[in-house]
């Protein structure tokens, strides 16, 4: 089922675009897409530009995609030096009425809220578990100027 | 990293001055102020016009829920409960609403707090375990035709499509409803709920509890 229904998300993200996100093919196959999203408004990742990359398996959509940042970002739930990502939703909950769209906006909710309690980035978990939310913006902040603004 | 986390800092402070990353966010601090002041009148007006301000917490304040938990204010607990406060969020120091609650609310708040923790943990069960072959023959099987639907079965307008295929509903296909009313395809459906999950995909809701 995989192609059809991809086939089918492709055909609707072409047709009614989220303006916070490009989603689209990444080649030929269905199996491989590139997202980039826009960073949310009054967080430190407010302007930038991040780089997704999805992959769906032929099990999709009972099986979650994999996404993981291409550009570096500086978030508890995100691996810093490979951009894997923690989020529930592409976990154990995840449901195959999402649809990748949807899993784009998670993945800006989860840059708005992060969770400090299950940490992929050591350093950025433990200054927001240490209460120094300055700390923490002010690195993100260094991070998206550098990667997500001035570096695309 | 290590290190360099720390030695950036400092750095980092000036140019977070430079850009200004803590703009506007001032109508949240309004409305913080508000509950911090004990204005609820002027807390449940501002929420009527911009509901989304409820679990603000804009520089990790307070959020209005510990003002009013701290108050003892119950009235105002309930009515920010019932607008969507959550009795999950922290302060800088790590504590949630019931644990900076007066005394004289916090046997309510705190029972509050564990039945909300229990239909979150209930919410969270089916995902985790598979529907039996019996649970699944609980659950109605029927050929589409939106004319005659068979005795039980609901079907709303946005029903019309599978949203695991995302194809329509065709004349005579073999459909799957669940019993919080969300139909499926029967062949799309099945596999998930006896192999993956026994949560609705749509809502979540567990498939083996019939309501
Ligand atoms: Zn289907
Ligand atoms: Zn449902």
């Amino acid at each position: 089922m995989a192609r059809n229904r991809l086939n089918k998300e492709w055909q609707e993200v072409k047709r009614n675009p989220d303006p916070d996100i490009f989603l689209d093919l990444d080649g030929d196959s269905f199996e491989q897409w590139q997202a980039v999203i826009n960073g949310p408004q009054d967080s430190p990742y407010e302007g930038g530009r991040f780089d997704l990359k999805i992959i769906c398996t032929a099990n999709y959509p009972y099986a979650a995609p994999q996404v993981s940042f291409k550009t570096k970002v500086f978030h508890p739930n995100v691996n810093f030096s490979t951009g894997e990502l923690c989020v529930d939703i592409l976990k154990t909950d995840w449901s195959p009425a999402w649809t990748l769209q949807y899993v784009c906006r998670a993945v800006i909710a989860l840059l708005r809220d992060p969770n400090a309690d299950s940490p992929l980035n050591c350093d950025a978990g433990n200054l927001l578990r240490n209460g120094d939310l300055r700390g923490f913006q002010s690195m993100a902040r260094m991070y998206t100027v550098e990667h997500a603004i001035e570096g695309r | 990293m290590g290190n360099f986390a720390g030695t950036c800092r400092t750095l980092m402070c000036s140019l977070q001055v430079l850009t200004g990353t803590r703009r506007d966010g001032s109508q949240q601090h309004q409305f913080l102020d508000a509950a911090k002041a004990g204005n609820f009148a002027e807390v449940r007006r501002m929420l009527e016009e911009k509901p989304d301000l409820v679990n603000c917490q804009p520089n990790g304040r307070w959020s209005a829920l510990h003002h009013a938990a701290h108050k003892g204010n119950l009235a105002a607990v309930q009515s920010l409960l019932e607008r969507g406060a959550s009795l999950t969020l922290k302060t800088r120091e790590g504590l949630t609403p019931v644990e900076v609650a007066s005394s004289s609310i916090f046997d309510h708040l705190l029972y509050l707090s564990l039945q909300a923790s229990e239909a979150e943990e209930a919410k969270g069960k089916c995902s985790k375990r598979c529907a039996s072959e019996e649970v699944l023959r609980t659950l109605t099987l029927w050929r589409f035709s939106p004319s005659n639907l068979p005795a039980g079965v609901c079907l709303s307008e946005e029903d019309s499509q599978c949203l695991i295929c995302l194809e329509d509903f065709k004349e005579e296909e073999e459909l799957r409803t669940l019993h919080c009313c969300h139909s499926f395809h029967a062949r799309c459906v099945d596999g998930w709920l006896t192999e993956k999950s026994r949560c609705c995909p749509t809502c979540r809701a567990d498939c083996a509890e019939a309501n």
